[in-house]
């Protein structure tokens, strides 16, 4: 086990509860009896791992949470995805998608021939299953 | 008897039948796949099958499901690279086998006995689930409020590293499920004014986010290597012959009932069993000396009993509405978009459905050994497919798959922080199955408690212990509890014990 990890994780949970509790002080009392169990046994649990944590002789005082953690790679494809997400509003599903799976694939790294045929194949691929085959809705944009 | 027989005739329609093979065959690439697991798959799959029936939506999932399951063997013993982590014991033996030269011969015997287990898992389904189904009749209020809370200790502590870090994943979950409107009052609940969240979190779009947007982000992070996985291309004349099937089919019908047993054990898994089916077919075996270094009763043990779980855990899933594992969690997802809640409803109301499907569950595993005793060289091709293919391709995916429901872009933006958080649920060592599953069962169980405090507000503690069931499910929650504590104490005395005759 790793210390600063769990701690870490302690930390997160007593903010959420913080929150989490926040939010209850609204309701009735009945309203609240069953989130005011889950809260309790919320808080009791992260205590327990608190103290396990702190109490631990074994544990060393260290994370490998992000060793071999490829920063900018990680943040890049966060980014073209919320981008993704956001253009979709505007293109509509199957053109953003022709967008964001070439761009990403090339950001990746990936060789432009082998990119290509990818995202076209991909493409292709869904229009016809999702749209033509099963007739499941996709998101439509403001200009397609 | 005569839904039995409908559900077998319904599960042989051409429709069901191209369901069955197309989705076994999806199922075996995606657990081929190192880093994709059968659950990221089914979540993917669900909204696929909202153009189908309920029927062949339901067979779609299984077949992916069991698909899934056997298709991480193919890159165990090809490549050494367990595909799942279920195949993790596959790869001892198999990848001896592949070594020695004899990659089909450890390929049959894969699929062989992930048949055989299959089939005894079938067969327990249809004797213990109808059962099962009927002792959920006498559940009231408060035996479902216990229901709840056992089905979180028992995936808490049996499947998770640590006892804690388990259940404070399932009290995760059960604050989640929280959000959305009292089911008593109708009073919104940490909704932050959002009409979206009045019906509570988009169950599928949290599923996806947690378990394939989730995957997105552990690739992202990690090194995209170009170097090829190299498959054995040499060695496929040589099967499994009949001597050898006779030799094996022991280890097979064991590790079939171990992994029929252990899929009934909410939260155990397919990793356990197949560890186990593995440890059991070297006890029983003449050839004890050959384990480890290429024995077909290697591959058998671990793959009858992995592929046995699949049956077993739907028992709980279906009758009780716990599942047994976070495949089962996914899946039970799917059931309920389709309306059918998991019960004894399931085995009256919709017995033709149920029945279908269990006789759709084993034509899926026919189509399995089909395709593996066929094609799962040309399968092992696809472990080839590089990681930077592969995300943005689950991206993309995941985004239609959470907005096909409701056609709602809020719910693909639930997703991607689903996603968000499934990354740090899995970075943490949290467990990902807990928290779904107390999404399912956090509603059943604040309605059991609420029903309770309204019918008998002056002895609520009295009636929530008054009934023999509820009694059972409280010891069955603390077993489950100590469990992992008594198991490493006498792991720990085996050790001791052995150190000191040493």
């Amino acid at each position: 086990m790793e210390k600063k990890s769990n701690l870490l994780l302690c930390f997160g949970f007593f903010i959420f509860l913080g929150i989490y509790g926040f939010f209850l002080r609204g309701l009735s009392e009945s309203d609240s009896l069953y989130p005011k169990f889950v809260l309790t046994l919320l808080a009791v649990l992260t205590v327990t791992m608190t103290l396990q944590v702190v109490m631990s002789k074994t544990d060393e005082y260290k994370t490998s949470l992000f060793i071999g953690f490829q920063k900018r790679q990680f943040f890049s494809v966060m980014a073209e995805g919320v981008i993704y997400l956001i253009l979709i509003n505007l293109l509509g599903y199957f053109t953003s998608t022709l967008l964001f799976v070439g761009g990403l694939l090339l950001t990746l790294g990936t060789p432009k021939k082998m990119s290509a045929i990818v995202t076209v194949g991909f493409c292709i691929f869904i229009y016809l299953v999702f749209r033509v085959f099963l007739g499941v809705p996709v998101p439509r944009g403001i200009i397609f | 008897m005569g839904e039995i027989i409908h559900g077998f005739l319904n599960a042989l329609m051409p429709m069901n039948l191209v369901a069955a093979l197309l989705s076994v065959a999806v199922g075996i690439v995606i657990g081929s796949l190192p880093g994709l697991s059968a659950a990221m798959g089914v979540a993917l799959l669900i909204p696929l099958t909202f153009g189908m029936s309920t029927e062949t939506g339901l067979i779609t999932l299984a077949g992916v499901y069991c698909g899934a399951v056997f298709g991480g063997s193919i890159s165990a013993i090809l490549i050494h690279t367990p595909g799942t982590s279920s195949a993790a014991a596959t790869a001892l033996d198999g990848y001896q086998l592949t070594l020695k030269g004899k990659p089909k011969k450890a390929l049959n015997t894969a699929v062989i006995s992930s048949f055989g287990g299959a089939m005894v898992s079938s067969v327990a389904l249809y004797m213990f689930a109808p059962p099962l189904a009927r002792l959920a009749l006498k559940f009231g209020p408060a035996e479902n409020f216990w229901l709840s809370i056992f089905g979180l200790t028992i995936i808490a502590g049996v499947s998770s590293k640590s006892v804690v870090k388990g259940l404070l994943s399932g009290a995760f979950g059960l604050s989640l499920s929280t959000i959305g409107m009292d089911p008593m009052s109708g009073v919104p609940r940490f909704t932050m004014d959002s009409v979206y969240l009045l019906d509570g979190l988009p169950f599928t779009a949290t599923l996806i986010g947690l378990f394939s947007m989730s995957q997105v982000f552990i690739l992202s992070e990690k090194v995209l290597t170009r170097i090829k996985n190299k498959v054995v291309e040499e060695g496929y004349n040589d099967g499994i012959s009949f001597k050898e099937f006779k030799s094996i089919m022991p280890t097979i019908l064991r590790s079939g009932v171990i992994g029929s047993v252990t899929g009934i054990l909410p939260g155990a898994g397919g990793t356990i069993a197949a560890f186990i089916g593995y440890d059991w077919a070297k006890k029983f075996s003449k050839n004890k000396e050959e384990f480890g270094k290429g024995c077909i009763e290697g591959v058998a043990g671990p793959e009858a009993a992995n592929n046995a779980v699949t049956g077993g855990s739907l028992i709980p899933t279906l009758t009780l509405g716990i599942p047994g594992n976070s495949v089962t969690a996914v899946l039970m997802g799917g059931l309920i978009i389709k309306g059918l809640q998991p019960g004894p409803d399931l085995f009256t109301i919709h017995g033709k459905i149920t029945y279908t499907f269990f006789a759709g569950f084993i034509v899926v595993n026919v189509f399995m050994l089909l395709l593996g005793l066929f094609a799962s060289k040309y399968f092992a091709k696809v472990s080839k497919v590089p990681n930077n293919c592969l995300i943005p391709i689950i991206f993309s995916l995941s985004v239609i798959g959470s907005y096909a429901i409701k056609n709602s872009m809020f719910d693909v933006w639930v997703m991607f922080a689903f996603g968000i958080i499934g990354y740090f649920v899995k970075k943490f060592g949290l467990n990902a199955a807990a928290v779904v599953l107390a999404l399912i069962i956090g509603p059943i169980g604040e309605e059991g408690l609420r029903r309770v405090v309204l019918m008998y507000p002056e002895r609520v503690v009295s009636h929530l212990f008054s009934s023999p069931i509820s009694m059972t499910l409280v010891l069955m929650s603390l077993l489950s509890l100590i469990s992992p504590l008594i198991i490493s104490m006498v792991s720990s005395m085996k050790e001791s014990r052995k150190s000191r005759i040493a």
